[in-house]
């Protein structure tokens, strides 16, 4: 049975840190940063794993442990200093410069935003959750959501003004 | 038309793509156990503590503070290992660590301190050392150069050694390339001028076939030595620089202007913090770990020596200092895993494996009179 979890536990791990580490980049801007937010809440997940196996939530357990973990970092100031150099570009061949230069611009604006503010949108506006499962996953009321995400769309606006096509109109409530 | 924010979404998904997959699941299991083992530790205390055990209570709970590391993990290594399972049994690690001794004034005697695990990889409290330390060849100079101890290297198959000898360059920095057998016998010369200061003065191919060095001639050369022949081939400068960094990894680090920035071997990907050395003193990146996210300083660097001391290892995430549960280290090798090999000062005697995590994962004591309160190994490999 300890050997059927954890054959689980690995093939959960293999299948699901992509897709929790395009998450975590875009909360921290840092590879390193992303992998060390995945690598603790994994952890996590592993203690609680024969729980969470029987319940069938370990996926939506490991994102809700990330999204608390890195509002308690923020917290900490563990957010990376100063990046100044250009981003690895990885199997982006195709870029245009223009796409390219909005992405460097997206990626400076999400660091400035506050650490609820740049949750709430990647929770929006990556992962496509409703405003009551984005409060859900960050352990707020719905209205936080609400506010947070204006506050963040009319910071974005003022900090990016180039981005004006990526956010032409605040996003409807789902 | 595209719905409200769509182009949003795509902007996040294009910006998410920059994120290199790796895989996390030995990482996921390492911080599992440590949880675990720390959660132990501080029942254990809890647990002293309704006893009435107030004194030792003290101790126990010494094992979860201080510093950015967690060092918990030597106190409570007997445990029994975390549910659900035990991290699988990983491969086999070793170390070889090459010392030398100054004998007299005109010798070098070269040792090598080998790391093996009986059990294959080092577990504090499950998994002995063994150590063995072995004299190697003996290297004979003229009285008081100090060009054959900064510049000694040995191969990466082990096999051979390089050093250089102050010939005719009266300032000392520059001499003849002598290869030899490490094992002992003749060394044989193959070339001339080659420079010997600096932290790095001679660097082999990973082949073990040819060295990377610089040579004083009118006008400034760097090139390879076939170690076989003694052929020289120049090179240009940056291609020499990339691929003699290449050769001990894949980053490369400077500071400048009160910056510390690591880019890979080609210069590109370049990731800077701020860094200030004591003192305000030149300073040299000794080592990146394999992954460009450390790296170690030197202390100050005005004098042209490898035997330089780490001043601070810098997490380039964030531009601080990393704490280590020995205390402030003195020598640091980064090894692919992401574990590390560190020295401490004052105690050139004893040498910490660290795990991934920063914990100590084994100590390994230098086991030979003749090395006790020497100076640290000058270099290591890795199995």
């Amino acid at each position: 049975m300890v050997d059927s979890f954890a054959a689980e536990f690995e093939s959960f791990v293999r299948h699901r840190s992509p897709a929790l580490l395009r998450a975590a980049y875009l909360l921290t801007g840092d590879q390193h940063l992303a992998e060390d937010l995945v690598q603790s809440a994994l952890a996590r997940t592993h203690r609680s794993w024969r729980r969470l196996h029987d319940s069938g939530n370990a996926e939506a357990y490991t994102r809700k442990v990330m999204y608390h973990l890195q509002v308690a970092w923020w917290r900490r100031g563990k957010v990376a200093e100063v990046l100044p150099g250009e981003l690895p570009e990885r199997g982006r061949g195709g870029d245009h410069s223009g796409a390219a230069a909005l992405k460097l611009s997206l990626r400076a604006a999400l660091l400035k935003l506050s650490d609820k503010q740049r949750a709430v949108l990647v929770l929006r506006f990556f992962e496509d959750r409703t405003e009551a499962e984005a409060a859900e996953v960050l352990g707020v009321s719905v209205g936080t959501v609400k506010s947070q995400t204006n506050k963040a769309l009319a910071r974005l606006r003022a900090l990016a003004p180039e981005l004006s096509d990526l956010h032409a109109a605040n996003g409807a409530a789902r | 038309m595209n719905a409200p924010m769509d182009n949003l979404r795509s902007g996040l998904a294009h910006l998410a793509d920059d994120v290199a997959a790796v895989d996390l699941r030995d990482r996921a299991l390492r911080t599992s156990r440590r949880i675990g083992l720390r959660r132990t530790a501080l029942t254990s205390a809890l647990s002293l503590v309704l006893l009435g055990g107030a004194g030792v209570t003290a101790v126990a709970m010494t094992g979860g503070g201080g510093g950015g590391a967690d060092p918990a993990t030597t106190a409570t290594a007997s445990l029994a290992p975390p549910s659900p399972s035990a991290p699988p049994a990983r491969p086999a690690v070793s170390g070889d660590y090459y010392f030398y001794r100054e004998v007299g004034a005109t010798k070098l005697e070269l040792y090598v301190l080998r790391e093996r695990y009986e059990c294959g990889t080092p577990e504090p409290g499950k998994c002995e050392p063994d150590i063995r330390t072995e004299k190697l060849r003996t290297i004979t100079h003229a009285a008081d150069e100090r060009c054959p101890g900064n510049s000694v290297t040995v191969s990466p198959d082990g096999r051979r050694v390089a050093w250089v000898v102050t010939a005719d360059d009266p300032s000392g920095v520059s001499g003849d390339l002598m290869i030899a057998d490490i094992q002992g016998g003749t060394a044989q010369q193959r070339g001339t001028r080659v420079m010997c200061g600096g932290t790095r003065a001679l660097v082999w191919t990973p082949d073990s076939t040819r060295l990377y060095v610089g040579k004083l001639s009118n006008t400034a050369t760097v090139g390879v030595v076939d170690a076989a022949t003694g052929k020289f081939s120049a090179m240009e400068p940056k291609a020499w620089q990339e691929a003699e960094t290449l050769a001990t990894g894949p980053y490369q680090g400077t500071v400048h202007d009160g910056r510390l920035t690591v880019t890979k071997a080609d210069g590109t990907v370049p990731r800077s913090v701020a860094y200030q050395p004591e003192h305000d003193t030149d300073v040299a990146v000794l080592a990146v770990s394999q992954d460009g996210r450390f790296a170690s300083v030197s202390t100050g660097g005005g004098d042209p020596s490898r035997q330089l001391h780490v001043a601070a290892v810098i997490d380039m995430a964030t531009g601080r200092p990393v704490g280590f549960p020995v205390g402030k280290v003195d020598r640091v090798w980064f090894l692919p895993d992401g574990s590390l090999v560190v020295g401490v000062p004052g105690d050139p005697d004893r040498l910490y494996r660290l795990n991934a995590d920063g914990q100590v994962a084994a100590e390994i004591a230098v086991d030979r009179a003749e090395l006790k309160n020497q100076m640290l190994p000058f270099q290591a490999a890795f199995g």
